[in-house]
C-alpha cells in the first residue's frame, strides 16, 4: 500500500485537537476551560527544525540546553553525536520521546535556567498559576517551545481552533493558560466581553442576528448577502463545502470563493425538498460523489457529479463503481461490495439480512432463524453468522432452509440467559487487497433467552478419564439434577445425578463414566447432558441439554506449517522477492529444514529439490497445504503460521476478482474434523496448539478459531492446563496493513536504528517462540517500534502505518484466543 | 544495497538445498558475503554456518549437561547430540538481536539459553500429560496443601542451577500455588507453582519453578529476568561484537 515510513515532521502529533469550523453556536454558553486531557497530549511534540534543535542541544551553550541534554537518554545522545544533519527519523523519534518524558516530569522551570529565554505571555500566565498535574505538563511544554522557538511545533497552533463560526449571543468563559487559534468568526454580542479573546483581526461583529429561514434540512438558512457571506478564512473548496449551501434556494457555494461564515447544509434538489442534489440523476448525491467537497472530480477517488457513468464502461453505472465498494450508499448496512455479492440495489435500502424466527420443538436449547437469501447463492459468496449483543455467538451454523432460503441455527445455551440483541453478519469468502469494509450487517432484533443454564466451551470436558459437567446459572442459589444420555440412544438415561444444590451460581459435577447400574463403564463417544434446574432466588425452573463429544485430553505439540499467499508476484514469487526471501528465513528459523529439521518438522515446507518457504500460488498449492495441515501422522501438524490476505472465511492471494490461490476455513475445519455445531456440540478431532493467521480480519469471527479446534480461555489458566493443555490463536480484528514493498520487508542499512524490517520482525517473533518465550512477550516485542522499523500494525503504531494523504487507519487490534502465556513447550506461569 | 546482499545470499542459499558438500557451499556463501564487506557502506548480518551451529550446539550441550547434573535430573549423562530429540540454534544475527543462543531437547527436558545468552529455562515438554496421569492417583484434599516443601525444593533447584535466590527473595513477592483439580474446589494435585513476582499475583513471574512434590519431579524452571541468573553468558551480549565483519564464532565463548 505504499506506506510512508516517515513521520511527518510537521505533524502536530496531538491526540486531542479540537476544531470548530463553519459551525453555528446560538444563545448558549461556551466554557473553554480545557480539561487537562484536552490540552496535554500524551504523545510526542512535533519537531519542526531537527538540525537546529540537534545543534542547539549538542552545543549546550545555554542553561536550558545543558539541563535538557542532561536528561536525554544515552541512546539519544549517541544519535545526536552521530547526527550528520538532514532528515533522521530515528533521532527525531528518540528526541521526541525524551522531550515527552521531560514534559511529563516535574517542573523544568527555574528562574536562572530560563533567565535568557523570552517567555510568551501565555506561558507567564500559566506559570503564575503555579499549575500542577497535567497543567504542569502543559507549562513544561510551553517552556520548551519558548526556549526552542521555531524548533518545536507550538501547542497553540494545533489545539482548539475556532474559525469561520457564527456565535449568536454566546457567553464565553476562557482559561488564560489555554491559547486559542481563532479568527474569521462572526458574533452577535451579548455584551462587549462575549467574544473570544483577544479580538481577532478578521472577526465580524453584528449588531443583530441575520434572518434565519427554515428549509427541509434545518432552521438556519440565510440570505446570500451580509457581513458573513463569503468572508471566511478559506475557500469553499478548501473547506470541503463546495456541495453545500447556506441559501434557502439551494445554490451551492462557489468553490473558489471564500466560504461563508457559519453553518452550511447539503444542497438539496429545491428549497422544499429534503433530497440531496443529484445533478446527473445517477442516484448518488453530489456531496457523496464529490467526497472531499472541493468541487473537482478527483479521478480514482470520486465519481463525476455531472455524469452517471464516470467510467467509459457503459455497464458501470456510478452506483456500482468500485469506488463505492467500501461505501454504504443507501444506508442499509451493506457496502457496495456486499450489495454486489448479494445482487441487491446499492441505492435502495433492501437489506435481506433479516432474521425471522422459525419456531420448532427444539427451543430453548436450539433456536432457528430464516433469512430471505437463497442459500446456494449465498454459499458461493460467503457465509452468515449470528451476533448477540455485538459479539459472535459461540455456537451457530449457516445452512439451507426448506425452500432454498438460508437457515441460521443458534445454540443460545452458550450465551447468558435473558434479553439478547441479535443481528446477522455476512462476511465474504475472499477479500481483495486493500478492502476496508468486509462485512454486511442486518438490523438488530430482540430475543429473550429463557434458559436456566449457560454452558461453556472451555468447561465441556469428556474423555476416557471421565466427564466434568459444568453450567453457570443466572442466580446464585439453585437445586438441580442431571440426566446423562448416550447420544446413540437418547431415550435411555445412563446416569442420573440427583439432589444437587449450589449457592455460588455454578453447577460442577464430575462423572467417572460408571453408569447407574454401577458396573458398566460408558465407552461411547458422545453424551447428552440434561440439566434440570430450579432457581431459588427468583423462583423459576427449566431444563437445558448440552451435547458433549469426547475430546483430546492434552493437545500435543507436533509439526509446523508455514504458508503465504500474496497479490504482488514481484514480492512473492521465487526466488528473489523480498517476501519470498523473508518467509524462507522464517521457515529456516522455525523448521530449519536445511539443518535436518532440528526441531519442528513440516512436510509442506520440506525442501525437496528446492527451498519451500510456503508460497501458495495456486489452488493446487492450497490443497497441498490443506493436506499437510490435516496430516495426523505421528503427533500430527499442530502449528501454523500464515502470512497474506485473510478474511474470516478464507486465506487468499488477494487478487482482484477470483483468487488464484485460496483456502477456506470450512475446508480446514472439515479436513481436521473440528466442528462447532449448535446441535451436535463441539468435536475437535485434530485440535491445533498454536496458530497465527497474519491476515486481515482473521479473528473477526470465530471461524478460524473453530476450524483449528482452539478453545477460548475464559476462566484462567488452571482449567485450561488441566484439560486440553495450552492452545492459542492469534489473528486480526480488522483490515490491517501488510508490507507490500521490498523495503518494508528488508532491514534498513546499518547503522540505522531500529534497522529491522517486517521480515526480521517475523523471524525474531518465531526465534523468541522457539527459545520458549511466552507468546505475549513475542507479540509485545513484535509490536515495539523502537525495535523494528516495521512492527506489527497495532494501533500504537498508527503513525508508522500512515499513508500520505490517506486518513485510513491501517492498524488494528491483534487478537489472542486461548492462552497468551503459552510457550513452545509449556506455559509461563 | 541491503536487499542486493540478501538477494545474493539467498541465491546461494537456494543452491545449497541438500548439496553433496554443505561446507563447500557455506564457504562460498561466507566468501561471497565477505567480498561484499570490503566496500560495503554498512555492516551486514553475521553469516550463519554449520561451523557456527556446531560451536553453538557444543555450548548448549555443555550447559544442558551441567544443569542436568546439578539438578540431578533423570537424564542419561552425558547428553550427546545423539540423545537429542530436537535442537534450535539461533542464527548469529538473531542471537545477537534477541540475546538467545537456542535450545536442546532430550526426551525429558528442554534446556534453553534464552535470556542474555544465559541458560534460563529447563522445561519438561510432557508436563501437561503427566499432570493428567498424576491427577488419577494424587487427588488430595485441600487440607494437605503445604508451602514449605515446594519452596525448599524450588529454591534448592534454583540455587543448584546458579540462580540468585537471595536476590529473588529480596526483590520479589513469593507466591506458591498448587494445581487445582478441574471442577473440584476441595481437591488439588500436589503439583506446585513457586513463583517470584514483582506486582500482583496475576502478573508475569520474574522466576518460577513448577514441580510435582511427591516424586520431587521438576516440571519447569524459568527465570525471566537475567539479572537473577548467575550463570555466565555463553556469548557476547554486546551487539557490536556480533555485527562485525568477522566470524560470528568468535562471539561465542566456549
Amino acid at each position: 500500500m505504499d506506506l510512508n515510513p516517515a513521520l511527518d515532521p510537521a505533524s502536530p502529533s496531538v491526540a486531542f485537537d479540537f476544531k470548530a469550523q463553519n459551525s453555528l453556536f446560538r444563545e448558549c454558553a461556551l466554557r473553554l476551560v480545557p480539561t487537562p486531557e484536552a490540552t496535554i497530549h500524551p504523545y510526542l511534540p512535533g519537531i519542526l527544525n531537527l538540525p537546529h534543535l540537534a545543534a542547539t542541544l549538542s552545543a549546550q551553550a545555554d542553561p536550558v540546553s545543558v539541563y535538557i541534554y542532561g536528561r536525554l537518554s544515552t541512546h539519544t545522545k549517541t544519535l545526536l553525536a552521530n547526527y550528520a544533519g538532514g532528515y533522521d527519523l530515528d533521532l527525531q523519534w528518540e528526541l521526541a520521546l525524551d522531550l515527552s518524558t521531560i514534559i511529563m516530569g516535574p517542573s523544568i522551570y527555574d528562574a536562572n535556567r530560563f533567565a535568557g529565554v523570552t517567555l510568551r505571555q501565555e506561558t507567564l500566565d500559566l506559570l503564575a498559576l503555579n499549575p500542577t498535574g497535567l497543567y504542569l505538563e502543559r507549562l513544561n511544554r510551553m517552556l520548551l517551545e519558548d526556549a526552542y522557538s521555531g524548533d518545536l511545533l507550538p501547542l497553540s497552533s494545533s489545539l482548539w481552533v475556532f474559525k469561520d463560526n457564527f456565535f449568536d449571543k454566546v457567553a464565553f468563559e476562557q482559561y488564560p493558560g489555554a491559547p486559542l487559534d481563532h479568527d474569521y468568526n462572526g458574533y452577535v454580542l451579548l455584551d462587549e466581553t462575549d467574544r473570544l479573546s483577544p479580538a481577532a483581526a478578521n472577526d465580524r461583529v453584528l449588531t443583530s442576528a441575520p434572518t434565519y429561514y427554515i428549509c427541509p434540512l434545518g432552521s438556519y438558512y440565510r440570505a446570500p448577502s451580509g457581513p458573513l457571506f463569503q468572508t471566511g478564512s478559506r475557500t469553499a473548496a478548501e473547506a470541503g463545502l463546495a456541495q453545500y449551501t447556506i441559501q434557502p434556494y439551494q445554490t451551492k457555494n462557489n468553490a473558489g470563493s471564500p466560504v461563508s461564515i457559519g453553518l452550511h447544509y447539503v444542497a438539496t434538489a429545491s428549497y422544499s425538498s429534503a433530497q440531496p442534489k443529484d445533478t446527473d440523476s445517477d442516484g448518488i448525491p453530489d456531496y457523496v460523489e464529490d467526497a472531499n467537497g472541493d468541487g473537482q472530480w478527483d479521478e480514482g477517488f470520486e465519481t463525476k457529479i455531472n455524469a452517471a457513468y464516470t467510467t467509459t464502461d457503459p455497464m458501470t453505472n456510478d452506483s456500482v463503481n468500485p469506488i463505492y465498494d467500501d461505501v454504504d450508499l443507501d444506508g442499509d448496512g451493506m457496502v457496495g461490495r456486499i450489495e454486489k455479492a448479494l445482487g441487491t440495489n446499492p441505492l435502495l435500502p433492501d437489506n435481506p439480512l433479516v432474521l425471522t424466527q422459525l419456531v420448532t420443538s427444539d427451543e430453548p436449547d436450539i433456536v432457528r432463524f430464516t433469512l430471505p437469501i437463497n442459500y446456494t447463492a449465498l454459499s458461493q459468496v460467503g457465509a452468515i453468522s449470528l451476533c448477540a449483543d455485538g459479539h459472535s455467538v459461540t455456537l451457530d451454523k449457516c445452512d439451507a432452509a426448506t425452500g432454498g432460503n438460508t437457515l441460521l441455527i443458534w445454540n443460545p445455551t452458550y450465551e447468558p440467559p435473558g434479553q439478547r440483541f441479535l443481528n446477522p453478519v455476512l462476511v465474504l469468502h475472499e477479500l481483495p487487497a486493500n478492502a476496508k469494509v468486509i462485512s454486511g450487517v442486518g438490523p438488530i432484533g430482540a430475543y429473550f433467552s429463557a434458559n436456566v443454564a449457560q454452558f461453556s466451551t472451555a468447561h465441556a470436558q469428556f474423555d476416557d478419564n471421565g466427564a466434568f459437567l459444568y453450567a453457570r446459572l443466572p442466580q446464585l442459589n439453585a437445586t438441580y439434577s442431571i440426566d446423562i444420555y448416550d447420544a446413540e440412544d437418547p431415550e435411555r438415561p445412563i446416569k442420573t445425578i440427583t439432589s444437587g444444590s449450589t449457592s455460588d451460581g455454578t453447577i460442577q459435577e464430575n462423572w467417572d463414566l460408571i453408569e447407574d447400574d454401577e458396573t458398566t463403564v460408558f465407552s461411547g463417544e458422545k453424551i447428552l447432558v440434561a440439566f434440570n434446574v430450579s432457581l431459588l432466588d427468583k423462583p423459576a425452573s427449566g431444563r437445558n441439554v448440552q451435547a458433549v463429544n469426547k475430546g483430546t485430553v492434552v493437545v500435543p505439540d507436533g509439526r509446523f506449517d508455514v504458508a503465504f499467499m500474496w497479490h504482488d508476484y514481484a514480492l512473492a514469487q521465487p526466488h528473489y522477492g523480498a517476501m519470498w526471501i523473508h518467509m524462507q528465513l522464517t521457515v529456516d528459523t522455525l523448521i530449519a529444514p536445511y539443518f535436518g529439521y532440528d526441531n519442528y518438522q513440516s512436510y509442506f515446507n520440506d525442501y525437496g529439490l528446492t527451498p519451500k518457504p510456503g508460497y501458495v500460488q495456486t489452488r493446487q498449492n492450497a490443497l497441498s497445504l490443506l493436506n499437510d495441515l490435516a496430516n495426523s501422522a505421528g503427533t500430527g501438524t499442530r502449528n501454523f503460521y500464515f502470512m497474506g490476505h485473510g478474511s474470516p472465511l478464507a486465506l487468499s492471494d488477494g487478487l482482484p476478482g477470483p483468487s488464484n490461490a485460496y483456502l477456506r476455513s470450512s475446508e480446514v475445519a472439515a479436513s481436521l474434523g473440528n466442528s462447532f455445531d449448535p446441535v451436535d456440540g463441539i468435536k475437535t478431532t485434530h485440535p491445533y496448539r498454536f496458530v497465527f493467521i497474519n491476515g486481515c480480519v482473521s479473528a473477526l469471527t470465530k471461524h478460524w478459531v473453530r476450524a483449528f479446534g482452539i478453545f477460548p480461555w475464559d476462566d484462567g489458566p488452571i482449567q485450561q492446563l488441566t484439560y486440553r493443555g495450552p492452545q492459542a490463536f492469534v489473528g486480526w480484528r480488522k483490515p490491517v496493513a501488510g508490507p507490500d514493498q521490498a523495503s518494508e520487508w528488508n532491514d534498513l542499512p546499518f547503522p540505522a536504528s531500529p534497522r529491522k524490517g517486517y521480515g526480521s520482525m517475523i523471524q525474531e517473533f518465531y526465534a523468541r517462540w522457539m527459545t520458549e518465550r511466552p507468546l505475549i512477550e513475542c507479540l509485545e516485542r513484535a509490536t515495539d517500534p523502537t525495535e523494528y522499523v516495521w512492527p506489527l500494525p497495532v494501533p500504537s503504531n498508527k503513525k508508522r502505518y500512515t499513508k500520505t494523504g490517506d486518513p485510513t487507519d491501517y492498524t488494528g487490534q491483534i487478537w489472542v484466543v486461548g492462552n497468551e502465556w503459552i510457550t513452545r513447550s509449556g506455559v509461563a506461569p | 544495497m541491503d536487499y542486493t546482499i540478501r538477494g545474493r545470499s539467498m541465491k546461494i542459499f537456494k543452491m545449497r538445498s541438500r548439496p553433496p558438500n554443505r561446507i563447500w557451499f557455506f564457504s562460498l556463501a561466507i566468501l561471497s558475503l565477505l567480498t561484499q564487506f570490503a566496500d560495503a557502506q554498512f555492516l551486514p548480518d553475521p553469516p550463519d554456518s554449520e561451523t557456527y551451529r556446531k560451536a553453538a550446539l557444543d555450548l548448549l550441550l555443555r550447559e544442558a549437561n551441567q544443569v542436568a547434573s546439578a539438578l540431578q535430573l533423570p537424564e542419561k549423562l552425558p547428553i550427546t547430540e545423539q540423545d537429542l530429540r530436537g535442537k534450535f540454534i539461533c542464527s548469529p544475527k538473531i542471537a545477537c538481536n534477541i540475546q538467545a543462543i537456542g535450545t536442546v531437547t532430550t526426551s525429558n527436558y528442554v534446556y534453553c539459553v534464552s535470556r542474555d545468552n544465559k541458560l534460563s529455562y529447563v522445561i519438561d515438554p510432557h508436563q501437561e500429560e503427566k499432570l493428567r496421569v498424576w491427577e488419577k492417583s494424587y487427588s488430595w484434599l485441600t487440607n494437605r496443601q503445604e508451602k514449605i516443601g515446594p519452596y525448599l525444593l524450588a529454591t534448592q533447584w534454583l540455587r543448584q542451577a546458579s540462580m540468585d535466590v537471595d536476590a529473588l527473595n529480596r526483590d520479589c513477592l513469593l507466591v506458591i500455588q498448587p494445581e487445582w483439580i478441574y471442577g473440584r474446589e476441595d481437591r488439588f494435585i500436589p503439583a506446585y507453582s513457586v513463583r517470584w513476582i514483582n506486582g500482583q499475583p496475576d502478573d508475569a513471574s520474574v522466576a518460577s519453578v513448577r514441580l510435582f512434590l511427591p516424586t520431587k519431579t521438576l516440571m519447569q524452571l524459568r527465570v525471566e529476568d537475567p539479572k537473577y541468573i548467575l550463570r555466565p553468558p555463553l556469548a557476547s551480549t554486546n551487539p557490536a561484537d556480533w555485527i562485525s565483519p568477522t566470524n560470528a564464532l568468535y562471539r561465542l565463548r566456549p
